[in-house]
Order: structure tokens, then sequence, then C-alpha cells
């Protein structure tokens, strides 16, 4: 007993000692000084204001976690055009917990490009962007498009056949650029074509280009944020004053004697558990994804799809009309990051209450709903055409005269069906011709497959003599007995 | 502690100016806390100030000083540059593939073909693969047009009973001429040079083709 009481007593010498030694020769003294005296506002620590303030942080563990899952997969992987595919493969079914890891690497990257939008909106929605934090919200807009660019290299490090047509896609938009576009297209594929070397650029960037320019700005951001303060929650009649905003922000958090260890560290820790419980969560249920199918060039019968976090860029080309073609795909990109970086310029002063500037909640609603319009309707893609659409059963036709019969076959072969629907069947980027058949003339419809209009093709070179016919039996057969079209 | 002790003060001059530890306006490192602040030695404290070293002197050392950061930053960033902008695989335009035999295209027909890029990197595997629709007009005349939609560049399909290229990104469509049927692509198909010869169909490839040839 007094053996082991001695042994406890030396150990516990001995580890104060190297405590001691460390706290010294390591200089954490500040650290912990700062720690122990940094005040914060106090409404961040003594109201529930302070959940609106827990985004930063989370960012910043979720890219720790990125970096510790990403060089494990860094370990396997190999960035080969040849090889890349079946490392993931490998990954996916020999590695221990490795499809575990590539779905935590996933969540994670998902987190992230959540979580910058949520922290931005909260940034825009508080003002917190204005004086004196320009430098915190510039340096954030820059991690904004690098957390975008590590989504975009690490869907294409997946190698698949999304990923491929992803690089082909990015190569063919920047090639649309006026003046630099080819260039900057051959720079994206390293050569005149995808070859051998595209991908191991994208590994590099991906992984060590990006990463060490986010741990860059990381800290100038979070250096920012320490040394201008956290930004107080606003209040409507409270403006931002440049000439005495410091002096009553000192006095604000003086006064206020709330710190930021751990007075309101611990809401941003809790917020951390919950993100990083969501993310196994997710890893867990749902593993990893992909790798897609084997990715070959010479593979035409694939329907292409960015991952979640850029579907709605994808349906915008789509939404676009033809006319502002450049403005969507060239303009607006190559302008609203300079837009962002202007904002605090700007509109540096003044009200940073939201109530007082209805716009900033405005922009922010009108982001994240045009956001999730875009994504639910590239999620149900009804401009795709429909290419497994499956032919009328037989049985459907039985009493069907001969014509209906044909112009069913022809209905399916011709490619009526892969974008337009007759007895609910068939794609839907073009009407439903069961239900026009209802509103519109016979005449009037041949008119429209024969010329085309909008996005319909001009069948007059495709179509043989009398199928024409045979197809608009068809469509007005569809319509049923009973019904006798309007205007014929 | 004894590597935070303050070094002998040195004979000459110059050398004592250059250490701060000299400077007794300056707290021993031994005061900021920690252990031993009492193993100071006391003769530090005892020194006159220093004088500055002359301003004019001290604005050419940052200048040194800075120029020589600029060069070196310089001088790594260029050739990373160099590297980065390195077009690693360049099209010989004046090569010829070889994509079938004559008899091997119906007229009127469009078929896909197979080609290796002319000079790929030995590592390049499958994606120095490409493929291309051929289509033969008459009997010695054909066209061949790119795979990649000229909208934003997703794979198209030929449709051999609907006559048209489609594509499945955003609804795209052209005809077999290569022409746009519908949707948003902003200008025909990107085509191939081809030709016949000694009855072999040959297509020149030029990567990614160039929207303005
Ligand atoms: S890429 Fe073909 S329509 Fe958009």
């Amino acid at each position: 007993m007094t053996r082991l009481r001695w042994i406890a007593l030396a150990g516990e010498r001995v580890a104060r000692r190297v405590g001691r030694w460390v706290y010294d020769r390591a200089a954490l003294a500040p650290i912990f000084d700062f720690l122990d005296k940094h005040k914060v506002p106090p409404e961040l620590g003594r109201t529930r204001k302070g959940w609106f303030y827990v985004f930063g942080q989370a960012l910043v563990f979720v890219f720790l976690a990125q970096i510790v899952t990403g060089s494990a997969l860094a370990m396997k992987y190999i960035p080969s055009p040849d090889h890349a595919w079946h490392t993931l493969e490998f990954l996916n079914t020999e590695v221990v917990w490795g499809g575990f890891v590539r779905a935590l690497h996933f969540f994670g990257a998902s987190a992230m490009v959540l979580l910058v939008f949520v922290h931005m909106s909260r940034v825009v929605i508080t003002g917190s962007y204005k004086y004196p934090r320009e430098v915190n919200w510039i340096t954030g807009v820059g991690l904004l498009v690098l957390v975008l660019a590590m989504a975009f290299t690490g869907q294409l490090l997946r190698w698949d056949q999304d990923g491929v047509s992803t690089v082909m896609v990015a190569a063919t938009m920047l090639g649309r650029l006026p003046l630099v576009g080819e260039r900057l297209m051959e720079i994206v594929l390293a050569g005149d074509t995808l070859g051998g070397a595209t991908l191991s650029r994208f590994f590099a960037l991906h992984v060590i280009v990006f990463p060490l320019l986010m741990i860059g700005l990381i800290g100038v951001h979070v250096y920012l944020v320490v040394r201008n303060g956290v930004s107080e929650p606003p209040r409507a009649g409270r403006p931002v004053d440049p000439g005495t905003y410091r002096m009553w922000y000192r006095r604000h958090t003086e006064a206020g004697n709330t710190r930021y260890w751990p007075d309101v560290a611990w809401r941003e820790f809790v917020f951390v558990a919950v993100v990083y419980a969501v993310i196994f969560l997710l890893a867990v249920t749902w593993g990893p994804k992909g790798p897609g199918a084997v990715p070959d060039p010479t593979m035409v019968e694939v329907v292409p799809r960015p991952d979640w976090y850029f579907l709605w860029y994808y349906a915008l080309i789509w939404y676009k009309p033809a006319a502002l073609d450049m403005v969507v795909l060239v303009w607006f990109p190559l302008l609203v990051f300079p837009a962002l970086v202007l904002l605090p310029i700007f509109f540096g002063r003044g009200e940073r209450a939201p109530t007082r500037r209805p716009w900033a909640l405005f922009a922010v609603a009108a982001t994240i709903l045009l956001w999730a319009t875009l994504t639910v309707s590239a999620i149900q893609g009804d401009w795709i055409p429909d290419f497994d659409t499956e032919p009328v059963p037989e049985a459907v036709l039985e009493d069907a005269p001969l014509g209906v019969r044909d112009g069913a076959g022809l209905f399916y072969e011709r490619g009526c069906q892969y974008c337009h629907m007759a007895l609910e069947r068939g794609g839907t980027y073009g009407p439903d011709l069961t239900r026009s058949a209802r509103e519109m003339s016979r005449s009037d419809m041949a008119v429209r497959i024969v010329m085309g209009i909008g996005n319909m093709p001009a069948y007059q070179g495709i179509l043989e003599p009398g199928e024409l016919d045979a197809i608009l039996d068809y469509i007005f057969w569809t319509l049923g007995p009973d019904v006798t079209p309007e205007g014929d | 502690m004894p590597d935070a002790r303050c070094p002998e003060p040195d004979a000459s001059g110059q050398n004592r100016g250059e250490d701060p530890l000299d400077d007794p306006a300056a707290p021993g490192p031994g005061q900021r806390g920690g252990e031993g602040s009492s193993e100071v030695p006391a003769e530090t404290h005892d020194l006159e100030p220093l004088p500055e070293l002359p301003g004019e002197r001290r604005r050419v050392l940052a200048l040194l000083a800075g120029g020589i950061g600029a060069v070196a930053t310089g001088s790594l960033i260029v050739p990373w540059l160099r590297i980065f902008f390195d077009r690693a695989e360049r099209m010989d335009s004046e090569v010829w593939a070889p994509v079938g035999g004559l008899e091997e295209f119906a007229i009127g027909k469009t078929t896909k073909v197979t080609y290796r890029d002319p000079t790929p990197l030995p590592w390049a595997g499958f994606v120095a693969h490409n493929a291309a629709w051929v289509r033969r007009d008459s009997d010695q005349e054909f066209s061949a047009f790119a795979t990649y939609c000229t909208h934003v560049g997703c794979p198209i399909r030929w449709e051999e009973s609907a006559s048209l290229f489609l594509c499945p990104c955003h609804g795209g469509a052209f005809y077999a001429d290569g022409t746009v049927a519908a949707g948003p692509p902003p200008r025909p198909l990107d085509r191939f040079p081809i030709r016949v010869r000694n009855g072999t169909v040959e297509l020149r490839t030029v990567g990614v083709p160039d929207p303005d040839e």
C-alpha cells in the first residue's frame, strides 16, 4: 500500500515536471493566457444567439477530419488513369474500413459545402462582413472558392464515368470562354485531350495545392476573427461607425465579461459533435459513394451527373434561355466571386440588424430557394430523354386498328417516346401528347412534327411516307374511343 | 535552464549589437515567467543602451533581405508555373488514325468508331482510346463527328431509328448531319477531318475539337 502510494506520488511529481517543462519550452503560456482571458460579446455566451455562431468552428473541425480521412485514402489511391478506379474499388471491397473511410470523406465533403453556405448566410444576415471585418469576409470568399474547388476535384478523382465526364464538361465550358478559352481547356486537360497527364494534375491540386492554400487562408481567417473579435449580434438602431466601432466593441466585450473558453466554446464543441455524429451515421448507413461505371471515353451510353453540390448548376445551364448562354456559362461564374469580394468594400458600414437590412434576408432566402428549386429539378431531370422507356405492350393495343398499332411502334422507334408521353408512358421533356391531342387539331400537330418547334426537332427528313399518319393515328387513338378532339 | 542564460558579452561591439539579449531595455528571457529568473546575470542590466544601427544601413539591409526573399520565391514559382502550364500531350495534327475498312460502313448509316490517340503517354491506358461518330454520306464521302455535345460536352449518342443524336445532359439533339435539332447546344457538332485511303477510312484526331475549325 505505501509502496503503491509512493509510486503514485513519484509519478505525479514526474508528470508535473514534464508538464511544466513543456509549458515553458513550448511557450504555451501566451496560448493558455489567451484562452483564459479572451473575451467575446456577452450575447454569445449568455443568450441562445450563441448557437448562430458555431458554424465556423465546425468547418475547421470537418476540414481537419477531411485531412485525416483524405490522407488515409491517399495511401491506397493511385492517380493513374488506368488504375485510379481500381484502387477505389479495392478500397471498397478489400481494405478493412476502406469503404467506411471513403464514405466519411464523401459525407465530410458534403458537410463542408453545406456548412460553408450556412456560415456565409449567417454572416450575410448579421452583416458581420462590415467594418472592421472586411478581410475576414474576403478570406472567407477565398475559402468558399477553395471548398467548391475541392468538391469539384474530389468528384473527379472518383474517376468513374461521371468523373471523366466532369473533366470533359469543365474543359468544354472553359473552352467556350472568349480568347483564353482554348488555352484554359488545354491547361485543364494537360494537353489537347483527356490523356495520361490529366488525372495527376487534379490529384496534385486536390491533395496538395488546394489544402495548403486552405490551411493558409483558414489561418488568416481565424487570426482575424481573434484580432477583430467575433462580431456581436446586431441590434437595430446600432449602426457600425468606423470612427467609434472598435472602441465601442472593446468596451462592450470588456463589460460583458464573457470569455471564449469555455463560456462560448462549449456550444461550438457540442455542434461539432453533432456534425461528426451525422457524418458517421450517414457513412455507416449509406456507405461509400461510387465509384460508378468503369470510365471509358469510348462509351457514349452514359448519363453523366454531377454530385449533389453541383446539380443546381447542371440545372441552371439547362434553364437559361439560349440568349443568356454566355452570361450563365461565362460571366456569371466570372463575376459572382469578384462581386462577393467587393461587397464589404461598398457596404462596409451602417446598420447590421437584419430587420433594417431586409435585402440581406431576401438575398439569402432567394439563394436558398433558387438552389433548392434548381437542385430538385435537376434530380427530376424532366428535360433528359427517357432512354429506358419501353414500347407499349401488345395487350394494350389488342383491339386497336392496324394503323394505330403501326403508329404505336413508330412512336417508340422514331424516338417520340423518349421525350413525350402517350398513355402515361414516355419521357417528360416535351408535352404529354395524349393531353395535347385533346387541345390541338390533328393538322396542327402534324405541322409541329414535320417542321419542328422550339425544342421539337423537325421530323421532315426522318419519317418515311405514311409514318406521320400512323403516328398521328396512334396519338389520337390514345384519347380513347369516346373523346372527340376539339377543333377537328 | 542553461540555454536561457545570457551569453557573455563579446569584446567586439558589433557582435554585441546584434544580440538582442544585450539590450538592457528588453526584459531578460527569465523574466517572462517560468523558472529561473534569478539566473539572469546581473551584468547585462548594467550595460549602457547601444545606439541603433544607422537608418540608411537598416534600409539597405531590409532591401537586401526582401530582395533575396522575392528572388527565391520567384525562382520557385516560375518553374512551378512552367510545369503547371505544360501541355503534356500534344496531338500531331498530321496523324491519321485508321478506323475501319470501307466495307464496314453502310451508305447513309452512322456508326461509332473507336481509335487510339496517336501519341498517348505510355500510362494513359483506356483514356487514350476515343470515339467518334462516322457517317457514310455516299460511296466515297464520309462525315466524322465528335461524341461531345457542343453545349457543355456531355457524350452524345446516335439513335438510329430516330435519326437523331441525343444528349443526356440537357436534352440537346442534333440531326444526322450534325446540325442542332433541339435544346441548348449553340452550334453543330464538331467534325473531324476524314478521308478514304486504299479502302481504309481514316480520321484525323485533333483532341477535343476546336470550335473554330
Ligand atoms: S451538354 Fe448536351 S445539352 Fe447540355
